[in-house]
């Protein structure tokens, strides 16, 4: 699956320490075995050579999924990569996120597109 | 490995029988796969229905959670003149097996189907606009987004033959 994958995963925790999506030995890990609270960075590498790189403050929660289009049948699947963060302002839950396509361009939305 | 994304069709009694499908043929006959039996035929009056399709996402492999699953069209229809493709207004968790009189007519969905209150033209929905599915946590494998209901309504009006295929797309989130 990682050859299909134009954006992986990286995070960056406090220490330093990082949690690959994409183990050497090509294993997965899952997004939920992240240690949310100990985040500091987290970035999408992208195989066509760039890094998007989220900085987390400790009132930041982090948003990443891909949102897959497929047609009916199962085929064509197209994937955006999805990179952002809430966060609670004035008591409201406020969204900050990325659309990022396979070709590296980047939608700034404050909501789900 | 991430999730991977099957489409199956439900047939028979009771619960349904899925069957992995890579392509849906509108007939009249509670069959995933008709070939070339089981045609919709064109009244001479007033209008005809398929038998009712349900559909439904299948996920599997290794993967934390899928959510929000919606589908949509590129908003137009291009089966023609008096044939109108519908989706049933509420997607479930609860299958029932479509009826009808086999090679003529399907029951229609909102009157026979006890989970269908309402219809809605598939085509008004588009990818600014796209029929909410399920917005449940799907996380098991295999784990199944709620099953949608397809229905072809053909008029007097429509030309006999056999349809282009249209093309509709799901959308799920994938962490």
């Amino acid at each position: 699956m990682k050859s299909n994958l134009k954006y992986v995963w990286k995070a960056t925790y406090k220490d330093r320490t990082e949690f690959n999506q994409f183990n050497e030995d090509g294993t997965e890990n899952l997004f939920g075995d992240i240690e949310q609270d100990e985040l500091d960075e987290f970035s999408f590498n992208s195989s066509l050579g760039h890094t998007i790189k989220l900085k987390l403050k400790d009132d930041m929660r982090l948003i990443c999924f891909r949102r897959h289009s497929m047609n009916f049948m199962g085929q064509n699947d197209k994937i955006q990569y999805v990179l952002g963060y809430q966060k609670t302002l004035d008591g409201k839950n406020v969204k900050t996120m990325m659309f990022i396509d396979d070709e590296g361009n980047v939608l700034l939305s404050d909501g789900v597109q | 490995m991430a999730a991977t994304a099957t489409v199956e069709e439900l047939n028979g009694a009771p619960t349904g029988t899925p069957a992995t499908v890579t392509n849906v043929r509108f007939c009249t006959a509670d069959d995933d796969n008709p070939g070339a039996s089981y045609p919709i035929p064109i009244p001479d009056s007033s209008s005809v229905n398929s038998y009712w399709k349900t559909l439904r996402l299948k996920f599997s492999g290794s993967y934390t959670q899928v959510t929000n699953v919606y589908i949509y069209t590129d908003g137009t229809s291009g089966f023609g003149t008096g044939i109108t493709t519908y989706i049933g207004d509420e997607t479930g968790e609860t299958y029932e097996q479509a009826t009808g009189t086999p090679g003529e007519d399907g029951d229609e969905m909102v009157t026979s189907h006890t989970g269908i209150d309402g219809k809605t033209d598939l085509f008004t929905y588009t990818s600014g606009s796209p029929k909410e599915v399920d917005t449940t946590t799907i996380s098991g494998d295999p784990d199944y987004a709620k099953v949608i209901v397809l229905q072809m309504n053909v008029a007097s009006t429509a030309t006999a033959g056999t349809l282009s295929a249209e093309t509709i797309t799901w959308q799920y989130d994938e962490i």
